[in-house]
């Protein structure tokens, strides 16, 4: 009998260790977990008036806000600017004639006249950036600068001669950008039409005949700079990890989703620009 | 009957412990697990280191054919158990119940779920509290980008309905995947199915986790750290006794669930490159001449400042750190 009894109660025992292996739970008491609610709501509470008071001004509104400053955009224009002294290439056509003048000697008129036959020219855009952003006009200043020599040929007093002077060009003018919004992922900046002067100069000598020429070509701001893409360092597109629908080697695989922007707006101000829009995912 | 009873009890009840000791507590160990209920963590930092090591591939490997090694000692204790079953609870021992894990206290569950979501929401806000105060204004970057909570529940719920295998018998399904903006915090709560082939075993889990941001190879995205783990188990066909020793097994392959799981990705890119158009215009005026700027490629590259979580917004800040221009 006592043995029996001594049998059972080691199994009830090593029973109730195993249930006991099987049921303990590291996790709080209930009344525990309501005490760190309580407190910690309590703490979340405060926190939370402390930052929404601080972040009370930041944007909200669309999927996507992205705030770009003035200074990044020189930034990347800079390295345009300075990447070389031949940003520009100019290619001179025939002008026939660049100048001429009419003359007469005892009754016996002749004409004296300049041609440019041809030359080439490369032009160093010295400075292209953007001074500031106000109400959605974005103003930039441009300057460009060059020297080279051009072939020219003429007449002078009967005497065909040629000649390769020096041509100079110089730029130095603000222009003014709109901001468009666009639904994609570049930001286009379109020149505010202008007409801005290339100041051209070159000194001719032929047969020491010195002609001084100096003309400003006027030239539209929407001919001489294109539209300027920002890009926003978003993706047009964008694959999607997911997991691997067949059991093998690789746990994931990858979808495709093109980036539908909507609703999309943009502002320049206060030497920022913004760019709202939200953004859908559509399948391939 | 009772002396070959008691014996085959010990065995069952050796094995069992040594079962117990050998993988399941100790994986336990590792990952925070708490048996047959929640993973309540101590704290996430824990979580990832443990984490980190538990999946490993080689001990995964060696876990797996220690899990198999033990698979026919487990229909041995199947067996016992249903022999053993009825007789044991004459006695008044049940001890089914623990096996089962029938004795989870729900509501008690709950509430530690939502202290330690609470609790974490906590000390993200005390963070986020102290950078506003002491660091400098969040708007000095060179760009910034506010995501907003919807735009991170439309990237995770591409990961909705989708699925993918912890091993070559265990499948999961993503049922769906929400994502919570708060102060200093992103929670994601995952609704997922473990279903284990072998056994007909459904694993019901509701996870809970962090949303740890990284950059990689230029990519910004968010990765799934599990914090809270209440599975629920549904088991087809098989006798109740074997429930929790199946979901001992099933809950350990999704032990490493979060190695296994997708990252968010989001369409931010920090190598980047853009065209600067050519262009040529013709001019008639005076002298005449073509002047051309060719093409250009403008490369640059962003360098990560901070992203600072709000709530129902997620803020990433960054400056730009190489530029350069090829053709």
């Amino acid at each position: 009998m006592k043995a029996t009894l001594v049998k059972h109660s080691s199994f009830f025992l090593l029973s109730l260790f195993v249930m006991g292996c099987g049921s303990s739970m590291d996790i709080p008491s209930k009344e525990e977990s309501q005490a760190n609610i309580a407190q910690y709501k309590l703490q979340l509470d405060t926190l939370d008036a402390v930052i929404t008071e601080k972040t009370a001004g930041l944007p909200k509104g669309h999927d996507l806000i992205s705030r770009t400053r003035s200074l990044a955009i020189n930034t990347l224009l800079a390295r345009v600017v300075n990447r070389s002294l031949a940003d520009i290439h100019i290619d001179f056509l025939a002008t026939r004639p660049l100048w001429k003048e009419e003359k007469s000697v005892m009754g016996i008129g002749y004409t004296n006249y300049v041609d440019v036959d041809t030359g080439k020219l490369d032009i160093d855009l010295k400075k292209f950036s953007f001074s500031n952003f106000t109400n959605n006009i974005i103003n930039a200043e441009i300057e460009i600068e060059g020297t080279g020599t051009v072939k020219v040929s003429g007449t002078y007093t009967g005497v065909s001669t040629s000649s390769s002077p020096q041509i100079h060009f110089y730029l130095d003018e603000q222009i003014q950008f709109v901001v468009t919004t666009a639904d994609s992922d570049f930001i286009r900046l379109n020149p505010v039409p202008k007409t801005v002067l290339l100041k051209t100069k070159i000194t001719i000598n032929l047969l020491g005949w010195n002609i001084p020429y100096y003309k400003e070509i006027p030239l539209q701001t929407t001919d001489l700079v294109k539209p300027v893409f920002i890009p926003s360092a978003l993706r047009s597109e964008i694959v999607f990890p997911i997991p691997a629908s067949q059991y093998g080697d690789q746990r994931l695989e990858f979808v495709k989703r093109y980036l539908r922007f909507n609703k999309s707006a943009v502002r320049a101000n206060d030497n920022v620009l913004e760019y709202r829009s939200n953004i859908d995912f559509e399948k391939e | 009957m009772n002396i070959q009873t008691t014996k085959t009890v010990s065995t069952f009840l050796q094995s069992w412990n040594v079962l117990r000791f050998l993988f399941i507590e100790n994986i336990k160990k590792k990952i925070g697990y708490v048996a047959h209920g929640a993973v309540i963590k101590p704290s996430f930092d824990a979580l990832v280191q443990k984490t980190d090591s538990l999946v490993q591939d080689e001990h995964r490997r060696a876990l797996h054919q220690r899990i198999y090694a033990k698979r026919n000692i487990i229909y041995q204790m199947a067996v016992a158990i249903c022999l053993l079953g009825f007789g044991i609870s004459l006695q008044g021992c049940f001890i089914l119940r623990p096996f089962a894990g029938a004795n989870i206290d729900i509501e008690q569950l709950q509430k530690a779920r939502e202290a330690k979501v609470l609790e974490i929401r906590r000390d993200g806000a005390k963070r986020l509290s102290q950078r506003l105060t002491k660091g400098d204004s969040i708007s000095n970057a060179d760009l910034s980008f506010y995501f907003s909570e919807a735009l991170l529940n439309k990237a995770a719920s591409q990961l909705d309905s989708t699925t993918g295998w912890l091993d070559s018998l265990t499948s999961y399904s993503i049922r769906n995947i929400r994502v919570k903006l708060y102060h200093g915090s992103a929670i994601a709560t995952i609704s997922l199915a473990a279903f284990n082939h072998e056994y007909d075993v459904d694993v019901n889990l509701l996870m809970d986790c962090i949303l740890a941001f990284k950059i990689d190879s230029g990519k910004f995205f968010a990765t799934l750290e599990p914090f809270n783990v209440v599975p629920n188990v549904k088991a087809s066909g098989m006798i109740a006794s074997l429930e929790g020793i199946i979901q001992d097994i099933v809950t350990m392959k999704l032990s490493t669930l979060s190695d296994n799981l997708p990252p968010i990705q989001f369409p931010v890119d920090f190598n980047n490159q853009f065209p600067v158009q050519g262009n040529s215009v013709q001019v008639r005026t005076g002298m005449n001449m073509n002047i051309t700027t060719s093409a250009q490629t403008l490369k640059y590259f962003l360098v990560l400042k901070e992203v600072l979580i709000f709530k129902e917004k997620l803020f990433l800040a960054m400056n730009v750190k190489k530029v350069g221009v090829g053709k």
